[in-house]
């Protein structure tokens, strides 16, 4: 992995309202929650608590569904439309995370599938690493314009 | 353009790339490579500034970043950088420097007068001579200001943009020298994630001046070699780039120059980058300074550091004089001399201290002219224009220092040398008081396989470097600290950046100061912009000699952050004008726009103030929409609510200990309000809880308390109940709350949502322009109302349905200003104004909604302060003379102690005056009392009556269908 690829092709797009949910349960089973989660992706933001998301003409199928599942072992909150989501596509989002952040997005620990929480130019953010080239990034969506100008202007400046 | 003083070949600049540039409006020409200072002596400009307090001349006096003397204002308008350091600075087309601290011009400088009056005007003159009150000394301050200082500060806005940007490492190496690199090349072999910073263009450190051999190749070559298997492992070099500060937990600042001050951005790029390293590992190898030698005139221009004019003859091919004397008081002195030598410099003598070689004087005023030497108690004179002069190396500790680490005196070095460290931070090299080129590589080498070791990092390495100087390493045999015999203490120079003579420290010994810090404040010593770094050695060795103490008793100054000047814009970074800070916008922002709101930061957010009507001013508007909402019906935006989701078996539980009022009785379908308490007792925030279902309850708190509770309620979560089943969120933008308020808000709704709206202080769930909302029966502004809660995606469908609605019903928009006005009459508290984080629930009037116990706050309830009886308590506030500035005073009498303040004021929204809240002391007990409400500041004042804290609906009629 090269520390600073060329910002070329290095691309930010704000992506359409998703069905979001969060589940926590009391019996910590990654397992149950994987399979609960079927075809949306499943993305565990605390020790006890997962992020669901899928689309959103499905969520409330997918809320009784996941109710009727976990019974008394947890509980769902329907955090739809809590948080925008922006994505950044292409070889340097790392670089461009780095920007006004605090986070060590450029470790290659941080693989596909990992998920963190921070602080990026005064707003809390969480990163969602989808490939390689992508990053999926959560804001709530008062800060998602400005966020969107600050990630546009990082990557201007790699 | 001629250069006299350039050499037909060698130097590392690029001779097919001639660059112009002008000192003074004068142009010149020197090569991409050079330095102002080298190309400046290139073609023979000796002197280079002005000194600071005396103004004498003074010419260039290092090579790198201690320059004290050759400073220049450099470039133009907005990128103008006054103090910048001709020997800092490298050449490109079209820069411009003006020369400071003089006038008409440096070389006749008006104000080298002084130098007549430096008998008088010693260390700490003005100390004992500006006597009198403070208009005085502004008087005072600015002719002091105007005859002495360095460069003036810029006068344009500044036009370049400039980066913050966080990197992390396995291991930071500060310094691109042989034992950086050895570092470098080791722990990134190993594996680790490395950063090497450098302040020069080029890698290579001592190889730039003194050329070796390193790694089995010429030392340059294995620089660059090594700075590219650094970058291939993944790992950064940044150039040009000076770690300025080290903090806690291996946190260093380092700011990254794109270009050189005063220099045009490329591609409107960054001018500069400030980099916040976080570091498992430090690596300093900031090598080391030489320092200058104590004897007359040794501030005059032709005068410098041994190890600068080998760095002038060596990488810039430039010759520094005609006629050198060199002293020293180690090998240094020797190498130099074979330097200039070699480089068509004629060397008229060597003076090795260790032989009784020393100078006793420079002659000469603009420049050197010869020297008055001594040898074997014999003095002589001899013409000269260039003393090449070193006193021994100090090891650079700055960074060390500025970590924590301690430092120990070496008697034979002269100089204090890191010993113990305070963090993961080691000092290799020249910087840690080595000696020779062979030791500085095997240091370095040693200190990256064991940061790569201690990280758990074993990838097999190759051998490590080794060294061979081309010319015989100089070998620290020496230090010279103490004025020349027969020198005068009073020209010879110990600071040259203030002008701090060694009889400056004399006189301050001779009046009583021991300590090295007030030594400091009162010579100026070490102050600046080079922050003593060629001077506070011989400093404290000159104090130590006239206190009869040793250095290391005298003790040392505090290394602080930075260790170079770092631009103001570069601090800011891109936090400046509107990327200040965030700008929090409703969704329903463009709604509020369109309605013509006045904005009201609020925190991050913007929320509508007001929406004013043709001709209006936001107060009158306010009243206007207050009025509508108390006769038809208003629409306001609550959205910035906090809100939080507590779900699953144990949440009545998890809230009884949140709330100070009472949950596990809450029906499903209704809510009530709540305030929840700091451990102390005092009142965090209020808000409303409600019950949507069996075991999902919604929380509602203040804006501005929405992050705090958020907090709150984590810790409460993870740390105080953690085998609670229970599921808490925070959803505050999840939803989008809209509050429809008035005695026509209840039929409006039910024909919105075509079903019959829950009665106040209930919930129900409906559907309103065909979305799913949740209707909260609950009034802030004293009328029945509704707060509406519907995702965010679906809000705008919403809010425009309702409005139409709204508007049919004689009702409009009401912002933030009419909220208020209706919320004082209703005597409802505010978090920032009654709930100030001092009230208690007792003197907020809520001691009856509170349970008995169980709640964060209980133990803190028991104080016995808050069962004082004089306890500033909540009350009305009734304007007698139609005066009540918000956060007056409350007085009892005129001229008398204040016994309360106006936390809320504002206009009746029904009938005329001015109401208010306020805390008085014993409030409850003095209803009927009448006081002054004064405001010094704003010349406002006005007798008040206390009254209960309700002004509107004290029998809450309105809430009844």
């Amino acid at each position: 992995m090269s520390i600073d690829p060329a910002p070329a092709q290095t691309v930010i797009a704000k992506l359409d309202p998703c069905g979001l949910i969060a589940v926590e349960t009391w019996i910590a089973a990654p397992d149950v929650i994987l399979t609960l989660a079927g075809s949306w992706r499943s993305t565990r933001v605390e020790p006890t608590v997962w992020w669901l998301r899928g689309p959103l003409d499905a969520l409330d199928d997918t809320l009784a569904r996941l109710t009727s599942a976990l019974a008394n072992d947890g509980a769902i909150t329907d955090l739809s439309g809590g948080f925008d989501r922006l994505r950044i596509s292409g070889p340097a989002w790392r670089s461009a995370l780095m920007f006004g952040g605090v986070f060590d997005a450029e470790d290659p620990a941080f693989r596909p599938g990992s998920v963190a929480g921070t602080i990026l130019h005064h707003m809390a953010v969480r990163y969602d690493v989808i490939d390689d080239h992508t990053v999926e990034i959560f804001v709530p969506p008062s800060y998602a314009a400005d966020l969107l100008n600050h990630l546009r202007a990082a990557i201007s400046r790699l | 353009m001629s250069a006299p003083f350039r050499n037909a070949a060698g130097g590392l600049i690029d001779r097919a790339r001639a660059v112009r540039f002008t000192v003074d409006g004068r142009p010149y020409e020197g090569f991409a490579g050079d330095t102002l200072a080298s190309a400046s002596l290139a073609n023979g400009v000796r002197l280079m500034g002005r000194s600071f307090k005396y103004h004498r001349p003074r010419g260039v006096f290092g090579a790198g970043v201690e320059e004290p003397n050759a400073l220049y204002g450099v470039g133009e308008g907005g990128r103008f950088e006054p103090n910048t350091r001709a020997t800092d600075v490298f050449l490109y087309e079209g820069l411009t420097a003006i020369s400071q601290n003089c006038w008409p011009n440096l070389p006749f400088d008006i104000g080298a007068v002084s130098q007549v009056a430096a008998p008088f005007i010693p260390a700490g003159f003005y100390y004992k001579t500006f006597f009198g009150g403070p208009r005085l000394w502004k008087v005072y301050e600015h002719l002091i200001r105007r005859a002495a200082g360095l460069g003036k500060p810029p006068q344009h806005r500044d036009v370049d943009r400039f980066n913050h940007r966080a990197a992390f490492c396995d291991v930071l190496v500060v310094g691109a020298g042989p034992a950086g690199l050895a570092a470098a090349d080791a722990a990134s072999a190993a594996g680790a994630r490395v950063i090497m910073v450098e302040q020069d263009r080029l890698a290579g450190g001592g190889f730039l001046r003194d050329p070796a051999m390193a790694g089995g190749d010429d030392g340059l070559v294995w620089a660059m070699a090594v700075a590219t298997r650094v970058k291939a492992e993944g790992g950064r070099v940044l150039s040009r780039s000076t770690a300025t500060g080290f903090y806690d937990h291996g946190l260093l600042n380092v700011v990254q120059r794109h270009v050189e001050p005063g220099q045009i951005t490329r591609d409107d790029g960054a001018a500069q980058t400030l980099w916040r390293v976080r570091a498992r590992r430090v690596v300093l190898a900031q090598g080391s300074l030489e320092r200058p030698l104590l004897f007359s005139g040794n501030d005059r221009p032709g005068v410098m550091l041994a190890s600068a004019a080998r760095s002038f003859v060596t990488r810039y091919a430039v010759r520094p004089g005609a006629l050198a004397v060199v002293a020293g008081c180690d090998d240094h002195a020797d190498l130099t001399a074979r330097v200039l030598a070699a480089s068509g410099i004629e060397v008229i003598a060597v003076m090795d201290s260790r032989v009784g070689g020393r100078v006793v004087a420079a002659l000469g005023s603009r420049a050197v002219t010869g020297a008055i030497v001594s040898e074997a108690g014999r003095s002589r004179t001899v013409a000269c224009d260039l003393i090449a002069v070193s006193g021994g190396q100090t090891p650079t500790v700055h960074l060390h220092m500025q970590a924590g680490g301690g430092l120990a005196w070496d008697a034979q070095a002269g100089a204090f040398a890191p010993t113990t460290a305070r963090q993961n931070q080691v000092s290799v090299g020249a910087g840690a008081g080595r000696q020779g080129l062979e030791a500085a590589l095997a240091d370095g080498w040693r200190a990256g396989v064991e940061a790569a070791q201690d990280l758990g990092l074993s990838r097999p390495m190759g051998a490590r470097p080794r060294g061979a100087a081309a010319r015989p390493t100089p070998t620290v045999s020496g230090c010279c600290v103490t004025l020349t015999d027969g020198a005068d203490a009073k020209t010879a120079f110990i600071d040259l950046q203030n002008d701090v003579t060694a009889a400056d420290i004399d006189l301050a010994g001779r009046q009583g100061y021991r300590s090295v810090e007030h030594l400091k404040r009162f010579t100026t010593l070490g102050m600046a912009s080079d922050q003593g770094k060629t001077s506070n050695l011989l400093g404290l060795a000159r104090m130590a000699q006239a206190s009869g103490v040793t250095v290391p008793q005298i003790g040392l100054t505090t290394f602080r952050p930075p260790y170079t000047p770092v631009t103001l814009g570069v601090l800011a970074g891109e936090a400046v004008g509107a990327e200040a800070a965030p700008r929090r916008r409703l969704t329903l922002q463009s709604a509020h726009a369109a309605a013509g709101a006045v904005w009201q930061p609020s925190g991050y957010w913007s929320r509508p103030r007001a929406y004013p009507m043709s001709g209006e001013t936001s107060p009158q508007a306010a009243v206007r929409e207050a009025r509508t909402v108390r006769d038809a019906v208003g629409l306001t935006d609550v959205s910035t609510l906090g809100k939080f989701e507590v779900v699953g078996p144990d949440a009545v539980a998890f809230l009884e200990i949140i709330c100070a009022t009472s949950v596990a009785k809450l029906a499903v379908g209704r809510g009530r309000y709540t305030i929840m308490l700091r451990e102390d007792g005092i009142v965090a925030d209020d808000g409303t809880v409600w019950r949507l279902a069996d075991q999902r309850y919604l929380l509602t708190s203040s804006t501005g308390g929405a992050d705090t509770m958020a907090h709150r309620l984590s810790y409460a979560r993870r740390v105080l109940t953690p085998r609670l089943q229970v599921m808490v969120t925070a959803v505050q933008e999840c939803w989008v709350g809209i509050a429809v308020a008035g005695p026509n808000a209840r039929a409006l709704v039910d024909q919105a949502t075509g079903a019959a709206p829950p009665r106040h202080m209930s919930v129900a769930a409906a559907r309103l322009a065909d979305q799913p909302v949740w209707l909260l029966a609950a009034s802030y502004s004293g009328e029945r109302a509704f707060e509406i809660y519907v995702r965010s995606y679906a809000a705008q469908v919403v809010w425009s349905d309702l409005e139409r609605r709204v508007a049919a019903a004689g009702g409009r928009v009401y912002g933030l200003d009419a909220m208020d006005l209706l919320r004082i009459e209703k005597g409802h508290i505010v978090t920032g104004a009654e709930i100030d984080g001092r009230t208690c629930p007792y003197d907020l009037g809520l001691t009856k909604m509170l349970r008995k116990g169980g709640f964060i706050g209980w133990a803190g309830l028991q104080r016995r302060d808050f069962q004082r009886p004089n306890r500033p308590c909540l009350v009305g506030l009734d304007a007698l003379d139609g005066v009540l500035p918000e956060g007056a005073m409350l007085l009892p009498r005129a001229g008398a102690a204040p016994q309360g303040h106006v936390s809320s004021a504002g206009r009746r929204v029904t009938g005329e005056g001015a109401i208010g809240l306020g805390l008085v002391a014993s409030g409850p007990d003095r209803i009927g009392e009448v006081m002054i409400a004064s405001s010094p500041t704003r010349r406002l004042q006005g007798r008040v009556r206390l009254t209960a804290p309700l002004f509107y609906d004290a029998e809450g009629a309105r809430y009844v269908d």
